[in-house]
C-alpha cells in the first residue's frame, strides 16, 4: 500500500508547474454537439509554438505573459478557426472551433494539413483513418468497413479475400492489438470475419500504429488500432442510420442534461437469414451489435465515460423435430463484450489524467443435438484490467506521458461436454482456467530540441505473471525527427516490443473459433524490435503529401505448430508449439491528397518476411505465409458536386504464399488391411498463388439540402470486383473436361453489386 | 406495404446475384514432385520378410487406391543385406517380392535394405528390434439384450534402458466368416482394423496394462490383437496419420513432411515382429 502510495504521489506530483509563463488549456470541441475534437491542431501565433489536442480532446500549452494571444484551431473535420484571447492570466476554458455558420464572423483558414502536421510531429509509421472518407468508399454489400479501409493503406497486408484479418509489416495475424475505448477486442469480425464489429457510424477517430510505438501502448507486436466512438451530443438529438444489403444500423444520440451528459446508443443487424427465408430457403445464421456510451461532464475538471459493446454471431440449425431418434440441431454463439469505465480528471492546466476500468470478454459456444445425443463446446477469454495514465505539459516543447496498466487475462479454452456416443469421439474435458496478470508502467517524454530536432523517448517495462514463473522485458521505445524545411522531414524510429499471449490457427486458415492462449514456463513470450526511418514531404500546392518509409523488423519466439498437429479441441497445445524467429523488411510509399474535389491515395509496399524454426522446413529459413512482395492501392474520391460523388478503389497484390502437394503415395494403414495416400507437400510456402487484383466503384447521391429541414438522406449504389476476377484463397485440383486434372485457384467473391441508403436527422 | 414488398423483391435479387457471380477460378501451375520408389516391409513371423514397391504419384494423375496395382514396381532387384551376407528378394506378384532366403532375423542385427528399379536406387538400413510379447491379453464379452459389449484386457512389460515404442493394434473377422484364418493374415481383406493403439514408454512406467472397450462386435465374432515394438519414425509416421480422415482435420490441414527411413524414396524398411493373438469370442 506505500509503495502505491509513493507511486501515485510519483505520477501526480509531476504537476507542479512555474507561476512565471502562462498556460492556456482546455477541451477544443464542437460547438454544436459539444463533442471533443481529438488530434487537432492549436497554434498560438504571437509565440510560434503549437500542440494537439490529445485521444481525450484535451490540450495546455505554456507560453510566456503576453497582452494579448491569437490561437488557432485546425482540424481536418473543420476549417481553421482563430480567436484572441488575453495573455497575461492562464486560462483553462473549453475551446469551440467555429461550423460553417458561424465561419463569415471569424478568419478562415484551410483546414489542418495531415502532410504539414507529419513535417512537425516526431510521428513515424502512424496512420490515421479519415472516417468520413471511408464511409464514401466501395464496399463488399455497401457495408462500411473500416478495417478493409485501413487495409488499403501501405504496410498492411490482407488475409483471405473479403477478411479482417490483416498483417502488419511480416508479422502474424494474433499481432494486433485492437482497442475500442482502451478495451481490446479480440475478435473483430463477424460472419466469419468477412464483416468488422465496428459500426461505422460509432467511430469518432481511429489510428493505426505500425511501427514507431508510444510507450503506452504494449501487449502485442505489430500493429496497435485504437478506435474511440463518438461521446453522444451535448445539444440535440440526432438519429443516423443506413439501410444496406446485408445489414442495416442505426445510431441515436442526445443530450441526457443538456451540455452536461449524453448518450449515444447503436445497433446493427444482418439479414440474410431474413432474405433467404422469403427465397424459401433456411440460412440461419446473422449477426448483431449493440454500442452504447454515457458521456457525463461531472464538473470542470471532470469528465466519466461509459462506453459498451455487446455483439454475436448466431448460427442455428434446426433438423427436424418429429423423429426424436433422427433429429438434428446445431447452433453456435460467437461475440465480444466489452464495458470501459473513464474517468478523465485535469489535475491542474498542465497535468491530465485518465483512469480507465475495463472489461472485455470474448466467448464462443457450440451446441449440437443428434437424436438424443448432445454436444456442448465452449471457450472464452476475459480481461479485467485498469489502467492510469498522465500527461504532463511542461511547456510548449515538452510533454511528458507516465501511467501504468494492469490487465487479468483468464483464459478457459475447449469445455467440452458430450453424452452417449458422442464421448466415445470427443471426450468430455474441463477447460482448464489459465489466467495470468500482465502489467506494464511507463513513462515517455516528447521534447522539441530546436527549431529543426524533435525527439520522443520512452520506456515501457512489461512484465507478465503466471503460475510459476515472471517473464519481464524492457522496451525502449524512441522517434527522431529532423525538419529539413517547412515541407520536408525525416524520421527515425526504433522499439521494442512484448507479447505474452497468442492465438491458436492453423497455417492454413484462420477462424473466429479460433483461440488464445496465454505464454507458460515454457512457452517464451514473443518479441520484437523495429527501426523504421521515414521521410516526409509535404506539397501544399497540391495538397498533398507522401509519406516514404523502410523498415526492419526482427522477431523472436514466434510461434508455430509441430508438423502434423491436430489443432481443433485440442487443450494440450503446448506439446504441440514450437517456437522460433523471423524477420520481415521492406519499404513503404503513400502519396496522399485529403483536400479538394478530389482525394484519395495511393500506397505502395514492397516487403519480404521470413521465417526459420528448428523443428519445420528442415531447419531452414522460409517464406511466411503472408510474405507478398507488392501490394499497390489506389483510392479516390471525386467529388463532382455537393450532392454526387464518385469514388474507386483498385487494387493488386501479389498472391498469398502456400505450401501445394506435388506428390502421393500409398501406404498400408497401421493395421496393414488398407492402403492411405499419404500426400508429400513442397518445401514450405515455396508457392505464391497468383496476383490478385480488383476494382471496386461507388455512386453516391445526396439529397438536397434544405435550409431549416434536418434530416438529410444519400443512396450508395456501387459494386464490388466490377470486372469479376478471382482472388485466390486456396488451391484445388480439379478435372478437365479431357479427364486429366489440374490446379487451379478459386476466389471468394466475384461481381457484387450494391446498393445501401443512408440517413440522418 | 406495397414498396415495402417489391423492395424485398428487388433484394433478393441482389442477395441471389450476390452468391452467384463466383469468379472463374484461376489456373496455376504447380511443378510436380519427383516420382520416387516407395518401399514398406513387414517381417512375418516364419522369418519371412515381405517388401512391398510402389512408385509415387502426382496430384493430377487422377490415382485412387482403386488403381493401387498400376503403380506397383515390377521387375525390380530387392536385396536384404546383413552380416557381409545377401540375400536376393524373389517377386511373388507384381510389386511384391519375398525374402525366403533369410536364414533368420536376429534382435539387434543392422539390416540393409536395397531395391532398384531402372535408375532409380533407394536404400535403408534398420536394427531388428526386440519381440515384445503380451504378458496376459484376456477378452470380456458382457451379453446384454439387443446389445454385446466387448473388452480387452492386456498387459506387457517395457523393455527397460532403452526407449521403445508400441503399436497395439485390434482387428475384427470379417462378417460371416467363422473362426479365424491366421495364414493369410496380412492379405488385405482378411480382418479389417477396429482399433490402434500407439505408446510411447514415456507414457507408463514399466509395466502397461489396459482394458479397451471394442465397438462393432457380437458374441460370436473373432478378434486378433497384436502388439508391436516399432521404430520411432514409424510411430511417428503412424501418429500424424491418426484422425488425418476426419472433416475437421482436412479443415485444418499442417504441412507436413512424412518420416520415412527410406534414403531416395518414401516409406518404411521395418525390422520388428508382431505378437499376435487370436480369440473366438464365443468361448468368452
Amino acid at each position: 500500500m506505500t509503495k502505491f502510495k509513493i507511486l501515485l504521489f510519483f505520477f501526480v506530483s509531476f504537476g507542479s508547474y512555474s507561476q512565471e509563463d502562462i498556460t492556456i488549456s482546455g477541451y477544443l470541441k464542437n460547438p454544436e454537439s459539444k463533442e471533443v475534437i481529438l488530434f487537432a491542431k492549436v497554434f498560438v501565433v504571437e509565440a510560434n509554438k503549437s500542440v494537439l489536442t490529445n485521444e481525450y480532446g484535451f490540450f495546455s500549452i505554456l507560453v510566456p505573459q503576453k497582452e494579448m494571444y491569437t490561437l488557432q484551431f485546425s482540424s481536418t473535420e473543420f476549417a481553421t478557426t482563430s480567436f484572441d484571447i488575453q495573455g497575461n492570466v492562464s486560462v483553462q476554458t473549453d475551446f469551440f472551433v467555429k461550423t460553417a455558420q458561424q465561419l463569415e464572423e471569424v478568419v478562415v483558414l484551410a483546414k489542418k494539413s495531415q502532410g504539414q502536421e507529419l513535417i512537425n510531429n516526431t510521428e513515424v509509421s502512424v496512420m490515421r483513418i479519415d472516417i468520413k472518407q471511408a464511409k464514401s468508399l466501395p464496399a463488399i454489400g455497401g457495408e462500411t468497413d473500416i478495417l478493409k479501409v485501413a487495409q488499403l493503406l501501405p504496410g498492411i497486408n490482407k488475409g483471405t479475400e473479403g477478411g479482417t484479418n490483416f498483417f502488419v509489416r511480416g508479422g502474424d495475424g494474433d499481432q494486433n492489438l485492437i482497442l475500442v475505448d482502451e478495451a481490446t477486442v479480440y475478435n473483430p469480425g463477424h460472419l466469419f470475419g468477412f464483416f468488422s464489429v465496428f459500426n461505422p457510424d460509432v467511430i469518432k477517430e481511429m489510428t493505426i500504429y505500425k511501427g514507431g510505438f508510444p510507450s503506452n501502448y504494449s501487449g502485442r507486436l505489430s500493429s496497435i488500432t485504437d478506435i474511440r466512438t463518438i461521446d453522444g451530443d451535448k445539444k440535440k438529438f440526432k438519429v443516423v442510420g443506413g439501410v444496406g444489403m446485408l445489414s442495416s444500423r442505426i445510431m441515436i444520440e442526445g443530450p441526457i442534461w443538456k451540455d452536461k451528459a449524453s448518450f449515444m446508443v447503436a445497433a446493427r443487424r444482418s439479414y440474410i437469414d431474413k432474405v433467404f427465408k422469403l427465397a424459401g430457403q433456411d440460412i440461419p445464421f446473422y449477426f448483431y451489435d449493440l454500442n452504447a456510451k454515457i458521456n457525463i461532464a461531472i464538473s470542470k475538471n471532470d469528465k466519466l465515460f461509459l462506453s459498451s459493446y455487446f455483439g454475436n454471431d448466431i448460427l442455428k440449425l434446426k433438423g427436424s423435430e418429429s423423429d426424436s431418434v433422427n433429429s438434428f440441431g446445431f447452433g453456435s454463439t460467437l461475440g465480444n463484450f466489452t464495458q470501459s469505465i473513464r474517468w478523465t480528471h485535469i489535475y491542474n492546466p498542465k497535468l491530465f489524467g485518465n483512469l480507465s476500468l475495463v472489461h472485455t470478454q470474448f466467448k464462443y459456444d457450440i451446441d449440437g443435438r443428434f437424436g438424443d445425443k448432445n454436444l456442448l463446446i465452449k471457450s472464452a477469454v476475459e480481461d479485467y484490467g485498469a489502467r492510469y495514465d498522465f500527461q504532463y505539459f511542461k511547456n510548449a516543447n515538452t510533454k511528458w506521458n507516465y501511467g501504468v496498466n494492469v490487465i487479468n487475462h483468464q483464459f478457459r479454452p475447449n469445455a467440452v461436454s458430450t453424452t452417449l456416443e458422442i464421448s466415445d469421439y470427443l471426450k468430455n474435458q474441463v477447460g482448464k482456467l489459465m489466467s495470468t496478470i500482465e502489467t506494464n508502467i511507463y513513462v515517455d517524454v516528447k521534447h522539441t530540441l530546436n527549431d529543426r530536432w524533435k525527439v520522443d523517448g520512452g520506456l515501457s517495462l512489461p512484465q507478465s505473471y503466471i503460475k510459476g514463473k515472471v517473464y519481464s522485458g524492457i522496451s525502449p521505445r524512441g522517434n527522431l525527427a529532423y525538419k529539413i524545411n517547412e515541407n520536408q522531414a525525416v524520421k527515425l524510429s526504433v522499439s521494442r516490443m512484448y507479447q505474452f499471449m497468442h492465438r491458436v490457427s492453423s497455417s492454413s486458415m484462420a477462424l473466429p473459433t479460433d483461440l488464445w492462449y496465454p505464454i507458460s514456463t515454457n512457452i517464451k513470450p514473443q518479441i520484437a524490435d523495429q527501426v523504421a526511418i521515414a521521410y516526409n514531404y509535404n506539397i501544399p500546392k497540391l495538397k498533398s503529401y507522401i509519406v516514404l518509409e523502410g523498415y526492419y523488423k526482427y522477431m523472436q519466439n514466434l510461434t508455430e505448430y509441430k508438423e502434423g498437429s491436430q489443432l481443433i479441441l485440442n487443450d494440450k497445445f503446448e506439446d504441440l508449439l514450437i517456437q522460433g524467429h523471423g524477420w520481415s523488411s521492406g519499404s513503404e510509399l503513400l502519396i496522399k491528397k485529403d483536400e479538394g474535389k478530389f482525394t484519395g491515395w495511393i500506397g505502395y509496399t514492397l516487403s519480404f518476411t521470413k521465417r526459420k524454426f528448428a523443428e519445420l522446413n528442415n531447419g531452414e529459413a522460409f517464406w511466411a505465409k503472408y510474405d507478398r512482395r507488392h501490394y499497390f492501392t489506389f483510392v479516390s474520391v471525386y467529388n463532382i458536386s455537393p450532392r454526387f460523388s464518385f469514388s474507386a478503389i483498385f487494387e493488386m497484390c501479389t498472391g498469398a504464399r502456400f505450401t501445394p502437394i506435388i506428390g502421393n503415395y500409398f501406404m498400408p494403414n497401421a493395421g496393414m488391411t488398407g492402403v492411405e495416400i499419404i500426400p508429400v507437400f513442397a518445401t514450405r510456402n515455396s508457392y505464391k498463388m497468383s496476383t490478385a487484383h480488383r476494382l471496386d466503384i461507388n455512386f453516391i447521391i445526396k439529397s438536397k439540402v434544405v435550409e431549416g429541414k434536418k434530416y438529410s438522406s444519400e443512396w450508395h449504389i456501387g459494386a464490388y470486383n466490377v470486372y469479376n476476377r478471382a482472388a485466390p484463397f486456396q488451391i484445388k485440383v480439379v478435372q478437365n473436361e479431357d479427364g486429366s486434372f489440374k490446379y487451379t485457384q478459386p476466389g471468394l467473391f466475384g461481381f457484387v453489386p450494391s446498393i445501401g441508403f443512408n440517413f440522418k436527422f | 406495404m406495397k414498396s415495402v414488398k417489391y423492395f424485398l423483391f428487388v433484394f433478393s435479387i441482389v442477395i441471389s446475384a450476390l452468391f452467384s457471380c463466383r469468379p472463374k477460378p484461376i489456373d496455376i501451375e504447380v511443378k510436380p514432385g519427383d516420382v520416387k520408389l516407395v518401399v514398406f516391409t513387414q517381417v512375418i513371423p516364419n522369418n519371412v520378410m515381405i517388401v512391398t514397391l510402389t512408385r509415387s504419384f502426382s496430384p493430377l494423375s487422377g490415382n485412387t487406391s482403386d488403381n493401387l496395382s498400376s503403380l506397383l514396381v515390377s521387375g525390380a532387384t530387392v536385396q536384404i543385406k546383413s552380416n557381409n551376407q545377401t540375400y536376393d528378394c524373389f517377386e511373388s506378384s507384381p510389386g511384391i517380392y519375398i525374402s525366403v532366403a533369410t536364414s533368420s532375423f536376429v534382435e539387434g542385427q543392422e539390416y540393409e535394405l536395397i531395391a532398384i528399379s531402372g535408375t532409380d536406387t533407394v536404400t535403408s538400413t534398420s536394427k531388428m528390434l526386440p519381440k515384445v510379447d503380451f504378458t496376459t491379453v484376456l477378452p470380456s464379452v458382457e451379453k446384454n439384450i439387443g446389445d454385446t459389449n466387448v473388452f480387452v484386457s492386456f498387459n506387457f512389460n517395457d523393455i527397460a534402458s532403452v526407449s521403445n515404442w508400441y503399436l497395439v493394434n485390434f482387428y475384427k473377422k470379417q462378417a460371416n466368416v467363422g473362426g479365424i484364418d491366421g495364414s493369410n493374415y496380412f492379405q488385405n481383406g482378411s480382418n479389417s482394423l477396429i482399433r490402434s493403439i500407439l505408446l510411447s514408454d514415456k507414457e507408463f512406467n514399466g509395466v502397461y496394462h489396459a482394458k479397451v472397450e471394442l465397438d462393432s462386435l457380437k458374441w460370436n465374432d473373432s478378434i486378433v490383437v497384436t502388439l508391436s515394438n516399432i521404430d520411432e519414425k514409424y510411430f511417428n509416421f503412424l501418429g500424424f496419420r491418426e484422425g488425418k480422415g476426419g472433416v475437421l482435420s482436412q479443415m485444418n490441414i499442417e504441412p507436413l513432411s512424412y518420416p520415412t527411413n527410406i534414403k531416395n524414396g518414401y516409406g518404411f524398411f521395418n525390422t520388428f515382429y508382431p505378437d499376435i493373438k487370436f480369440f473366438d469370442l464365443s468361448q468368452y
